[in-house]
């Protein structure tokens, strides 16, 4: 590809970043934010820190915590019935990635009208949105600095991918403190979910040599800090890295996009409400596998960034070293090998795959994929049992 | 497949697309508030520019004017509906040989039968529409046409067209239907101003083509509307604003004594007054109250009637019912006279032929004869003179007249010791004239100077008069003219004396008809009576009549 672009929103970074919501806001011009947040976060008082930094420029607020994981279409009409009905004029999320893509949506539909159907797809956004502030509570979504949405339409049971560089925030305050409130589970699956990002960024088709720095530096430091990070609460530096992992994770793939392991994670996120990042931790080995045959080279990168000595090693046995060594974080972390599913019907494979060719993640997968491809990955990766488990 | 690919990860990394940009959109934002603006200002301004002297062309082009810079638009059609037909009675730019007939298959007319609220018709240059409107060469490619409604109804059509092809936003077709209703309601508008002003004017020319004032005023005596006529056109119109009645009509400094507008506003009903002008004329005076919404009066019309003619009439039937009464009388005694007389002449002759009679009894007798024959002439003059059957315009010597008319009451002038003078003139031209009427005002002249004299102890005397005399455009006329040294006549009185009912003696003696009717004979004979007097000098009274030219 001969001509390719890089967006970032403006980025704060560090401890105590968030101190600086309230002026960012002001700079952007805003008087009244619509403060969006889910419950989990709110009960961490992150929310409170950020609306007394509010307080504290002058400005005035609306909030509205009432999104779940997985953020459905009709939360999205609610949220912005509140944001219209409040009269506000800038949006801050505080969460993870959930809140921050209601956001998103809220955002379009302020000043874009229609539902957020409209707008599933490509660059469908006409009107520019209201001042966006994102402060990412989870570090793994990747949504504070990417150009996407995802939505979940209730009646069609499919996550709408919705893409615009005006879906990038205006600003991303990004506060390592905040993430030690996760717990060690939540910290494992959103670490091994920047993971994913990086490495399916890094063998992408619209990889660019911007994108593949801040991939390559996210797999490094998640090969030395997830551990120590979901050990330990109050281990700053390690949480301080992470946070940087996944930012710089979240700004590979906004730009150079997934691969297969998101488009077959997407289609299991509808369905099963498992975190994302523990999908994607345990699709990401299968899909490696499938890709290796692609992109040998990049994988050797990978098993080097992950801490490997490709030393005495032919370029095939060091990128079997990558997959090994996601393996072993995976398992590290008490992460299943496989997915369980209550049923294993041909009909429902089916229907994933089908779905999943029509994820636009699978697009810019390294190696070319048909049908017989991820059915055959989902037959690998899915067993009979609890869904969840 | 390759490109394909290629062009779907284009799409997802974004490389054709940029964030939006709030600048941008605040200026595309302003431009359409510009436009937008400049539509209402438009719109606006159709209101406010459009009168009732502006023709349906001069309101299309104005609208015209600005339009292209709101709305894509090369051409402007206004189609009107008149009675059964549709016509296309302006077009901007303007068309030779406007007032077409739209053709009964149009569009147009579908639109009328539908009751449609605006057609948008793409027809790219070569519908047949264009063609039946002749308006092939202007290229149009876009039309909306915008029914004008008034209430319920179309009166008309607003055809906006641009040679532009798919020209119109949904923007625009409101835009244009705005300004159809705009328009709809200026034409409205000055048809309903063309008819309250033509409404207006037949009843300003109504209240104009009276020839009696009418004015109507308030409550103060100001004159609030006037017709402009006046009483007398010797008094000096002043202008209507801020004037009271009594100035404009009369001149005067206060208001009339006999005004009735108190009696008005009192009673809210109509009144009237008869009164005399100061130059003779006699006018009917009507006050009509005129009432507010509620009620109340606020102003009252006074309408004043110039009768003086017709009293005239009146007086003139009175004095000739009088006189006939008289005449009728008149007759009856000289004729009951008559035999009684023609006994004593007759008797006083038998004694004058006896013989031995004389001395002392034959000059009696003489004068009894001569007394008889006299008094038998005066009733021969009374029962010519109260004869009825109306004689006839005949060639007059007024000597005559003033004869005849002496023998009949020199004798009761004389008695009052008054002295009589004549002054006839010589071969006086006999004048074309009624003698009997002659008669009559020549007697009316005697009895007024007699009743001038009357009571006065200085000597007295009546002069009687005749003459010709020429006037300055070298007509001929002649004259009679009664002279006494009585009272004279006050210079006040003067200008009435011959008004009827005027008259300064006390009712039982006088009608205030005599020199009314005498003048109104004096003018049917093309002539006039003239006055002179000078108070306790006396008064010259002098018939004038013209002369044919062959009478010299």
């Amino acid at each position: 590809m001969s001509i390719s672009k890089f967006v970032a929103p403006e980025i704060i970074f560090g401890l105590g970043a968030l101190s600086q919501v309230g002026e960012s806001a002001l700079r952007l011009g805003a008087t009244r934010l619509f403060v969006i947040s889910d419950p989990g976060v709110v009960a961490n008082q992150w929310v409170e820190k950020a609306i007394a930094r509010l307080k504290e420029a002058g400005l005035s607020f609306e909030v509205w915590f009432e999104v779940t994981s997985n953020p459905k279409d009709y939360e999205v009409v609610e949220g912005v019935k509140q944001y219209l009905a409040a009269g506000c004029d800038a949006i801050l999320a505080v969460g993870g990635g959930s809140p921050i893509d209601v956001a998103k949506a809220v955002a379009i539909l302020a000043t874009n009208k229609g539902v957020i159907q409209d707008y599933e797809g490509v660059n469908k956004i006409t009107r520019p949105l209201p001042p966006l502030l994102v402060v990412p509570t989870t570090a793994g979504s990747g949504s504070e600095v990417s150009q996407f949405a995802i939505i979940v339409d209730t009646r069609r049971k499919i996550k709408m991918t919705i893409i615009s560089k005006s879906l990038v925030p205006d600003i991303a305050i990004i506060d390592p403190v905040v993430l030690q409130t996760k717990d060690a589970r939540l910290t494992a699956a959103t670490g091994l979910d920047a993971l994913s990002h990086a490495i399916e960024s890094f063998v992408s088709l619209a990889a660019t040599p911007l994108t593949n720095v801040h991939a390559l530096n996210a797999i490094r430091l998640i090969a030395r800090y997830l551990r120590p990070s979901v050990a330990c609460r109050t281990n700053l530096e390690a949480k301080a890295a992470m946070a940087m992992a996944a930012l710089q994770a979240g700004l590979a793939f906004s730009n150079a996009i997934l691969g297969a392991t998101h488009a077959m994670a997407h289609q299991l996120d509808a369905q099963l409400d498992l975190h994302h990042g523990e999908t994607n931790a345990i699709l990401l080995p299968y899909v490696m596998e499938f890709n290796q045959l692609a992109c040998v080279e990049k994988f050797a990168q990978i098993a080097e960034a992950m801490g490997e000595d490709p030393a005495g090693l032919s370029i095939w046995e060091a990128a079997e070293k990558a997959i090994r060594a996601v393996r072993k974080l995976a398992g590290d972390l008490d992460i299943p090998e496989k997915i369980s599913v209550e049923s294993l019907s041909e009909e429902y494979i089916t229907r994933l795959t089908q779905n999943a060719l029509k994820d636009a993640c699978i697009i810019t997968n390294p190696r070319d994929v048909t049908e017989r491809d991820i059915h055959h990955l989902f037959t690998l990766v899915l067993k009979r049992g609890r869904a969840g488990d | 497949m390759i490109d394909e690919k290629t062009r779907l990860i284009e799409n997802l990394t974004g490389v054709r697309s940029s964030k939006l940009n709030y600048y941008v959109e605040l200026k595309k934002r302003n431009r359409e508030i510009v436009i937008q603006n400049r539509r209402l200002e438009i719109i606006h301004q159709l209101g406010r520019d459009i009168n009732i002297d502006m023709s349906l062309e001069m309101i299309l082009k104005r609208v015209y004017e600005n339009l292209p810079l709101v709305i894509s638009c090369d051409f402007l059609g206004l189609v009107m509906l008149e009675g059964s037909e549709l016509r296309l009675v302006a077009t901007q730019p303007p068309m030779p040989g406007g007032g077409l007939m739209v053709p009964r298959n149009s569009l147009l007319w579908e639109t009328i039968r539908n009751q449609q609220e605006q057609v948008y018709l793409c027809i790219a240059g070569d519908g047949e529409f264009l063609d039946q409107l002749h308006l092939r060469e202007y290229e149009l490619c876009c039309l909306i046409a915008n029914p004008l409604r008034v209430k319920q109804n179309i009166i008309g059509m607003l055809v906006i067209g641009t040679r532009e092809s798919d020209a119109y936003s949904r923007n625009d077709l409101n835009f244009a239907r705005q300004l159809a209703d705009q328009l709809a309601i200026c034409i409205q508008n000055r048809r309903l101003y063309e008819e309250v002003v033509q409404a207006k004017r037949e009843w300003e020319e109504t209240f104009r083509a009276l020839a009696d004032p009418l004015l109507l005023t308030d409550l103060d005596y100001n004159v609030l509307l006037d017709n402009g006529r006046y009483v007398d056109s010797i008094d000096s119109p002043e202008q209507t604003g801020g004037k009271k009645c009594f100035r404009y009509l009369w001149g005067r400094e206060q208001k009339c004594e006999h005004c009735l507008l108190d009696e008005v506003c009192a009673t809210g009903k109509p009144a009237y007054r008869r009164m005399q002008t100061g130059t003779g004329k006699v006018l009917d005076v009507f006050y009509y109250p005129v009432f507010n919404d509620q009620g109340r009066i606020y102003g009252v019309i006074h309408h004043l009637k110039d009768v003086t003619a017709s009293v005239h009439m009146q007086a003139k039937l009175i004095q000739s019912a009088k006189l006939a009464a008289i005449g009728e009388m008149a007759a009856g005694v000289a004729h009951e006279l008559n035999s009684p007389l023609t006994v004593i002449i007759g008797n006083a002759q038998i004694l004058q032929r006896e013989p031995g009679t004389e001395h002392q009894a034959s000059r009696l007798l003489k004068d009894i004869v001569a007394c008889g024959l006299r008094c038998k002439k005066i009733i021969q003059n009374l029962l010519t003179f109260a004869r009825q059957e109306p004689s006839a315009v005949a060639p007059t010597d007024l000597n005559e007249v003033v004869e005849r008319v002496l023998s009949l009451i020199k004798y009761q002038i004389n008695l009052n010791g008054i002295s009589v003078y004549t002054d006839l003139a010589r071969d006086l031209p006999r004048v074309a004239a009624n003698g009997q009427q002659l008669d009559q005002v020549l007697i009316n002249l005697l009895l007024n100077a007699r009743d001038a004299l009357e009571g006065l102890k200085r000597e007295r005397y009546i002069r009687i008069s005749t003459g010709v005399r020429k006037s300055k455009d070298g007509r001929f006329y002649v004259t009679a003219a009664v002279e006494d040294n009585g009272r004279g006549i006050s210079p006040e009185n003067l200008s009435r004396v011959f008004d009827p009912f005027f008259t300064t003696k006390e009712a039982s003696l006088g009608t205030g008809l005599g020199l009314s009717v005498s003048l109104g004979i004096a003018q049917a004979h093309g002539g006039t009576i003239e006055v002179e007097s000078r108070p306790g000098e006396g008064s010259t009274f002098t018939l004038v009549l013209p002369l044919g030219e062959d009478q010299l």
